[in-house]
């Protein structure tokens, strides 16, 4: 009984902020300033989705489609960079490979904030901050991904196959994508899976790249609505709450609908 | 365990004969295969960190009033030297470390604690559980900080006036809370993302082990700590090392919990606060921030090769 | 939403360029266009040749910047202005700016808060107007105004519009509580003291002085001057009576709990005003507008008036407002400068500008009226602009350091020990100390006085 009452009070410290915000986020900005926050009073939810979805003409569904297409796209390409990157690390041999390998373990462990004010510097230089490419380009390197196909291929991919393609004149190319890819589809799809969920929680990088608030991701519009809160005062309080609990959603509706994915990329990528 | 594919098949050096020809060719497959990642990584990480060498030995310099404008000037190391000898610099590593002794053991404690629950005969729900408790590594980590400095917010929050009404009476904005009110944050983000990953490994082991040992008459708690715990060793070294990373890119939380008036946590408190606030805030500094930025990747390029090489993570056992 | 442009000069510390956000200054700027105005860019449009066509690129994040522009292309054929949108200040305007000047490929005109200003001056980045600013020109825009702009004798920019401080209170718990309101900085503790006292909770401000700008304001009302210019250096004074009488002065009363322990600009504080926690806001005019959209139940509740002083005397200090400025790598900055002082001054614009709600003051004299004329008095039940007029015209001379980002930074962060710790006064010399090192690293002549 003491494990379930432990485990309770996990339960509990887990979900008592998301419960708040719940409740925030259907509450007047007044209620929520005041405190009044866990209480059946005062809830303002038609007011409150009109104020997010009219304010500045509609922006947060634009921040929206931004995450979406930041995140889409980022890690769909992304992905399936990382598997052909590990695929070819698992299955072929070649001068300086380790090194090249070890490159990569480099960049796992190089915290990526340290080179993305670097990467602000040269893309400043070259023009493209402010841009829709200074958040997407960057969002498609992921080594640990690479690292991640490298251990799929290895599951996933006999060698005994590729041998027999081979012996039938199949090309090296030509075997990865319609003989390779297909066994890595469930690596596919959570590699896709963690990077989709890394670049819709990233907030450093667009931060440091764009000023211009329509092409900004959920995350950095609801950092900046808030901090002007300070200056513009709380009437929008409501559009923080209720914008902060929508940019949830997608991520808990792919990870609840793909839950064998995760579950399987956590384990490869640590346990063995 | 990462298998080299054609055992048979003589290595690099051996240029004669088919099998080479095929060699080379699957070298050159490799290459393909490759060369999109490596032309991004090179794009995002190599080449910024060769332009931010550059900009870091170069500083702008005016005269006089400063009305006739500015001029870039080679200044060598020096703004290397300016930062090493900013106590702000040096003193938000200083904020790091202590805050990396102090939340890594604890998420990790508390994660490795509660799998071992989930993992005990007695628990229920151990996937809805789950499912729960990870919840939180889902929402956007500037997110997690915003929320949580508003329940540190005495006007606002349900837990101070709950603490108030006990007749405890905190200021969770405080110097004393600055460590935990952060480590609090990212504890809740991420307990439920490590529990899952040992939940994992602990329920990779065979049962025959355990069983064994209660056999042999072994309590819970004896088995928890001699069989099992040694058994997912590597996976609590690895998110020790993903924690540690994690500590050294701090930027969110101590910037929102600043920005919600805590007293102890300044606009440049950890290094990559610091780099930004050189760069966009305090001035536009590119010279400076160039010279934060790198040291903190070198500093976290050497401390990472140390920790891996010493636990060895990558080793698959 | 309208309220973006109010307030936003009180956050610059924290903002993203660091250069202030006071959008509210450039809302209504821009718009000053078109028609009645008295035409102030005529004077200078000497050296605007009418046989040529002029194009100049401004930009600007205010609303109505691109209705303003277009009517000002209406009514100048020949001067083409083409607006782009840009963010505020605070949220990477002025880095934006900055870069394209360093890449050379900048606006003609774009938008700099006062306390900005100086950072663009003293990187070469803006043009010198004096030759275009005559006292013709600017006879309609309010001196204190012109003196914000004036550097090293230069004039550097054509103001736009400008805050003084003032202070509003809770005239209802003024009542209830017995307390009068202050025209000295004693009968100010004295409210305190009693109010505190009466009602333990409750205060007559917060911290206040925890935002840099304000204590600026407040040392620049007493009389300070931390920056100026003597010949080809600058001179700091952070140590002067004034400073020390100002620094004294909020450190007593936080030592003796008569602050409330919140800092400015933050949730908490918002909460406190709104739950009549704390009775009065060291502010400024736009601070009317913001009162009016965040705390529309205090309608009528409110009274304004000036700041208290510790001669008795009426006076004020500068708390946002900006300017419009042109590039210094601009090839037309004749025609720029007409850009500007039409922006600045005519009546149109300011109307476009100040549909939404605005309670700014303009520099110019008729963009004022415009703006006077449509403010909606109903929440305050008086005409408040009278008092403005006031606090504008007991404006103290003050001027911002060409590092002003980073002395505020490290000011915000020092200030924090209001709430135990480091004093006012360590904070204040620790912002100095740090002014000195910018500018001397930068390669400036720093001279420290006092």
């Amino acid at each position: 009984m003491t494990v379930n009452l432990l485990l309770l009070i996990t339960a509990c410290y887990t979900f008592f902020p998301l419960v708040w915000t719940v409740f925030a986020a259907l509450k007047s900005a007044g209620a929520v300033q005041t405190g009044d926050v866990l209480s059946l009073r005062h809830f303002n939810v038609v007011a409150n989705v009109r104020l997010l979805w009219t304010f500045q003409g509609g922006v947060y569904e634009r921040w929206f489609l931004n995450s979406i297409l930041y995140a889409g796209v980022g890690a769909g390409l992304g992905a399936l960079i990382c598997v052909a990157a590990g695929y070819a690390f698992d299955k072929y041999d070649f001068r300086g490979k380790d090194q090249l390998f070890g490159l990569v373990l480099l960049g796992v462990l190089v915290p990526a904030a340290a080179t993305t004010l670097p990467l602000y510097l040269l893309a400043s230089k070259v023009g493209l901050v402010n841009t829709y490419w200074a958040v997407l380009i960057p969002s498609l390197v992921n080594p640990f991904g690479v690292y991640l196909a490298r251990v799929f291929s290895a599951g996933y991919v006999p060698n005994e196959v590729l041998e027999a393609a081979r012996a039938d004149g199949a090309g090296e190319l030509r075997m990865f994508l319609r003989l390779s890819l297909p066994m890595l589809r469930s690596g596919y799809t959570t590699i896709l899976l963690f990077h989709f969920s890394t670049i819709w929680n990233g907030f450093f990088l667009a931060l440091v790249m764009l000023t211009d608030q329509r092409l900004f991701p959920v995350s950095l519009g609801i950092y900046e609505l808030n901090s002007s809160l300070s200056s513009e005062g709380p009437a929008l309080l409501p559009v923080v709450m209720l914008g902060s609990l929508i940019s949830i959603l997608p991520l808990l509706v792919i990870f609840i609908s793909l839950q064998r994915f995760w579950k399987a990329g956590l384990t490869a990528g640590s346990v063995k | 365990m990462l298998s080299k594919s054609r055992g048979a098949v003589p290595r690099r050096g051996t240029r004669t004969g088919p099998v080479a020809g095929r060699n080379r060719r699957g070298t050159g497959a490799a290459l393909v295969l490759m060369a999109p990642f490596f032309v991004l990584f090179a794009l995002a990480t190599l080449a910024p960190i060769g332009y931010a060498i550059y900009l870091s030995l170069f500083a702008q310099r005016a005269s006089g009033l400063g009305f006739g404008g500015t001029r870039t000037v080679w200044v060598g190391l020096d703004n290397y030297v300016r930062v090493l000898t900013d106590g702000g610099y040096t003193s938000s590593y200083l904020h790091i470390a202590v805050y990396a002794l102090v939340a890594v053991p604890l998420v990790l404690g508390l994660s490795v604690a509660v799998a071992l629950l989930l993992d005990s005969a007695y628990a229920f729900g151990r996937r809805a559980a789950q499912l729960g408790l990870f919840v939180p590594h889902l929402v956007p980590g500037v997110i997690a900080a915003l929320l949580w400095a508003y329940l540190y917010t005495p006007q606002v929050s349900p837990v101070v006036s709950a603490l108030n009404r006990l007749s405890v009476h905190v200021n969770l904005l405080g110097h004393t809370f600055s460590y935990p009110t952060l480590v609090n944050v990212v504890l809740w983000e991420s307990l439920g993302y490590n529990i899952v990953i040992y939940y994992a490994s602990l329920q990779a082991i065979p049962r025959e082990m355990t069983e064994a040992a209660v056999v042999d008459g072994s309590g819970e708690w004896r088995t928890a700590w001699h069989i099992k715990l040694p058994l997912i060793r590597s996976a609590v070294a690895l998110t020790a090392i993903f924690s540690a990373i994690g500590a050294m890119q701090l930027f969110a939380e101590p910037l929102l919990l600043s920005d919600a008036g805590a007293v102890g946590i300044t606009p440049t408190w950890t290094p990559n606060l610091y780099a930004y606030s050189a760069a966009f805030t305090r001035s536009n500094n590119y010279g400076v921030a160039a010279a934060a930025a790198l040291l903190l990747a070198a500093f976290a390029a050497v401390l990472s090769f140390l920790v891996s090489r010493w636990a060895k993570p990558w080793q698959q056992t | 939403m309208n309220l973006s442009i109010e307030r936003s000069t009180r956050r610059t510390t924290r903002g993203r360029a660091g250069v202030a956000a006071s959008i509210a200054l450039l809302a209504v700027s821009l718009v000053a266009a078109c028609s009645g105005a008295a035409d102030s860019g005529g004077s200078s449009s000497s050296a605007v040749d009418p046989a040529k066509t002029y194009n100049l690129t401004y930009w600007s994040w205010t609303k109505g910047s691109a209705e303003a522009v277009e009517a000002f292309n209406k009514a100048h054929p020949h001067i083409h202005v083409t607006f782009q949108q840009t963010p505020s200040g605070s949220k990477g305007g002025y880095a934006k700016v900055s870069d394209a000047f360093k890449a050379g490929n900048g606006p003609d005109v774009f938008n700099a808060e006062y306390v900005a200003l100086p950072s663009f001056v003293a990187a070469g980045q803006v043009a010198d107007l004096t030759s275009y600013l005559t006292p013709q020109a600017t006879s309609g825009y309010l001196p204190q105004a012109m003196q914000m702009v004036t550097l090293g004798g230069r004039k550097w920019g054509v103001p736009s519009d400008i805050g003084a401080q003032v202070l509003y209170y809770r005239k209802d718990l003024f009542a209830q509580y017995g307390l009068t309101v202050p025209t000295t900085w004693q009968q100010f503790q004295d409210d305190a003291q009693k109010l505190t006292a009466r009602k333990p909770g409750l205060y007559l401000a917060n911290y206040t002085v925890d935002d840099p700008l304000v204590l600026e304001a407040l040392a620049s009302a007493a009389g300070a001057n931390w920056f100026s210019t003597a010949g080809d250096s600058w001179t700091l004074n952070f140590t002067d009576q004034a400073t020390t009488q100002v620094a004294n002065f909020w450190q007593g009363l936080a030592d003796k709990k008569l602050l409330a322990p919140v800092f400015s600009n933050t949730t908490g504080y918002t909460a406190d005003v709104a739950a009549g926690h704390i009775l009065s806001l060291v502010s400024v005019n736009w601070n009317a507008s913001y009162n009016m959209t965040n705390y529309p139940s205090l309608a009528g509740k409110w009274g304004v008036s000036l700041l208290p002083s510790f001669d008795g005397q009426p006076t004020s200090g500068v708390l946002g407002g900006s300017t419009y400025a042109v590039s210094k790598s601009s090839k037309n900055t004749a025609a720029a400068a007409e850009f500007a002082l039409w922006m600045t001054s005519n009546a149109d614009a300011i109307k476009a500008r100040t549909s939404g709600g605005s309670s700014a003051y303009y520099a110019n004299r008729t963009a004022l009226q415009v703006a006077r004329d449509g403010f909606d008095t109903g929440y305050y039940g008086t005409d408040i602009y009278d008092t403005f007029d006031t606090a504008e015209h007991a404006l103290k001379p003050w001027t911002f350091g060409p590092t002003m980002t980073a002395t505020n930074q490290v000011l915000t962060t020092k200030l924090k020990g209001l709430s135990g710790g480091t004093t006012v006064a360590d904070a204040i010399a620790a912002g100095a100390a740090d002014a000195k090192q910018e500018m001397s690293t930068l390669g400036l002549n720093v001279r420290v006085q006092g």
